[in-house]
């Protein structure tokens, strides 16, 4: 009798784990720092959340190129591309999502880092990285979110456009979540 | 008594089972909070035997290939129309489904008599006036930059790295720094490695991808520029203006074809605005008049 109680709390405690394996959510991974949670699958969609490397987002559906996900006690979506399916590497975890801190990270990160990049150019001394450094610094753009809302402000570009106060509905990739 | 034995095990292997599980991250955190490098190796060196390239790394070796194109050719000196064109590009790279990159996107003008564009990883994109030249309007610009950031957003770059490379890269990188004393020789491997890579990425970037991955491309690109409302057919009007780069990378003409019957599908598309095409004209004046300033010879010598 305690043989059949035994074996009969074991098989039950593995159905209760595996059930619960099964209904657990999809878990992805934010691959980048900056990662915005987007209140629509659009781009240019309000931002709920700023998201940092490596941080866990669960999945709930995909819409196109977008994934609806829940992160931080929100539900938004973002870029299929920017999520990874994997938890990544150590060097993630953490961090915050500053720009100065995105120099530690890779630090920590032991794989290709400027550490690397240091060593190669010492191997490689026609490398003009620092002429490389100059033009990466004038090419950023600051801050994107309203500098490029100005631009397509100007360019009569999407939502801007005079055809998108009257047919909002054609556009594809902006239908709100359901 | 046997009983319990019995359940005793199976528990501890229950048990064992989960702490395995948890035991890489755990290990991790120890090594982190204490500080104490060898634990969070050896928590790392169980965490990274499957893990692909991460978006810093990609940066990395993006930045050595673009270094490498720029010893052969100069950057222009039209700053002005490069913040326009970088516009343009940060513009279509936010709907790319890559908007945040390590470093963020970075699209930089090249002198260049051929039309010529490199899409690194991690996001610096070389672009020559002589392709910017041969756009007509924003939306045309628009959509050689969304089909190149298209390469960085669909990775085509980094899949260019052989298996053998990639896979002693990765290793590579779970064995690094497991002690100070191995840390130099283990530096000199991997930048072995990197060098390895930065052949296959380069030789990639500087060819040119092949037939699938064009189209690919091409077909990512026409659903940016219809996300972010410019006229998606401007692609393949690029494209019908390009010169033909060999069968191998798909011919310009036959991939032109190819979007056109995708687009002739296509409800509701965007019309290039009256406002963009004088904004463009302003943005590359430049060039349109014959007066590019990056033409003019340079009076500075590029640092070596």
């Amino acid at each position: 009798m305690r043989r059949i109680s035994l074996v009969l709390t074991f098989v039950l405690a593995t159905i209760a784990v595996s059930a619960r394996a099964a209904k657990q959510p999809e878990l992805q991974y934010v691959s980048v720092a900056n990662t915005r949670l987007l209140s629509k699958p659009a781009a240019f969609s309000s931002t709920l959340a700023t998201l940092d490397a490596g941080e866990a987002v669960e999945v709930i559906s995909q819409s196109g190129s977008y994934v609806q996900v829940k992160a931080r006690g929100q539900t938004g979506w973002i870029g299929a591309r920017s999520l990874l399916t994997e938890r990544p590497k150590i060097g993630y975890s953490g961090k915050k999502s500053t720009d100065a801190s995105a120099e530690e990270v890779a630090a920590a990160t032991k794989g290709f880092n400027t550490e690397v990049e240091a060593e190669y150019k010492r191997n490689n001394p026609k490398l003009d990285y620092e002429q490389l450094d100059r033009l990466e610094a004038r090419t950023t753009v600051r801050d994107p979110g309203k500098d490029l809302e100005k631009f397509r402000k100007e360019g009569q570009i999407g939502e801007f456009s005079p055809a998108a106060a009257s047919s909002a509905s054609g556009e594809p990739g902006s239908g709100a979540p359901k | 008594m046997k009983n319990r034995t019995r359940f005793s095990l199976l528990a501890l292997a229950a048990i064992f089972v989960a702490g395995c599980a948890a035991l890489g991250s755990v290990t991790k955190k120890i090594g982190q909070a204490t500080g104490q490098s060898k634990l969070v190796d050896a928590g790392e060196s169980m965490e990274r035997s499957a893990k692909e390239f991460t978006e810093s790394e990609k940066y990395y070796v993006g930045r050595t290939v673009a270094a490498q194109l720029l010893t052969s050719r100069k950057p222009s000196n039209a700053t002005s129309m490069e913040a326009y064109i970088g516009r343009v590009g940060q513009t279509v790279a936010q709907a790319s489904g890559k908007p945040q990159l390590f470093k963020g996107w970075h699209f930089i003008l090249i002198e260049g008599e051929a039309p010529e564009a490199f899409a690194c990883p991690g996001g610096d994109i070389l672009i020559t006036t002589a392709l910017v030249k041969l756009c007509s309007t924003e939306d045309e610009l628009a959509a050689v930059l969304a089909h190149e950031s298209s390469h960085v957003a669909l990775d085509h770059p980094m899949a260019a790295i052989t298996a053998s490379n990639r896979k002693a890269a990765l290793v590579g990188i779970v064995q690094f720094g497991v002690s100070q004393a191995a840390r130099n020789s283990e530096l000199s491997n991997l930048t072995g490695v990197f060098d390895g890579v930065i052949k296959d990425v380069g030789t990639a970037v500087g060819r040119g991808y092949d037939k699938s991955k064009e189209y690919e491309a091409d077909k990512t690109a026409v659903a940016i520029l219809l996300e972010v409302g410019y006229d998606p057919r401007s692609l393949a009007a690029v494209l019908r203006k390009l010169p033909s780069t060999g069968s191998a990378h798909g011919d310009p003409k036959k991939r032109a074809a190819e979007l056109d019957s995708l687009t002739a599908k296509m409800k509701g598309i965007p019309e290039t605005a009256e406002a963009r095409t004088k904004r463009f004209a302003r943005g590359i004046g430049g060039i349109e008049g014959g007066t590019e300033p990056a033409a003019a010879p340079a009076k500075k010598k590029p640092k070596k």
